[in-house]
């Protein structure tokens, strides 16, 4: 069976990098 | 609002790109990014299936068997929210 995990993301400013 | 019934689809300004240096998946708009989580990557993978909502949501409960309906539901409807507050879906149906 896959693992679930809650959806998310790490917002990042890309300007920078 | 994003619901069920909705098609959500990445917006054009919105690039769904694979990066090397982290490993993971990201999706580049003018000057921000997202980096994604697995789960998160899969989802914004099928916004380009011009699915409805509830269809990624049996899709995702398909591939992940023993996971509760109303959990994936309520998870998919939370990010694909987040992308929509950010301006990053265009929105087909309702």
């Amino acid at each position: 069976m896959k693992k679930w995990e809650t959806p998310s993301f790490v917002e990042i400013n890309m300007s920078a990098e | 609002m994003i619901g069920p019934a909705s098609r959500p689809r990445l917006a054009p300004k919105v690039r769904f790109r694979f990066d090397k240096r982290s490993g993971k998946h990201m999706l580049l708009y003018p000057e921000r990014g997202l980096e994604l989580t697995a789960q998160a990557a899969r989802i914004a993978e099928l916004c380009a299936e011009q699915l409805t909502v509830a269809a990624m949501v049996e899709r995702l409960v398909s591939e992940h068997p023993g996971v509760p309906h109303a959990r994936i539901e309520a998870d998919v409807l939370t990010f694909l929210r987040q992308l929509d507050d950010r301006g990053l879906l265009a929105e087909t149906g309702t």
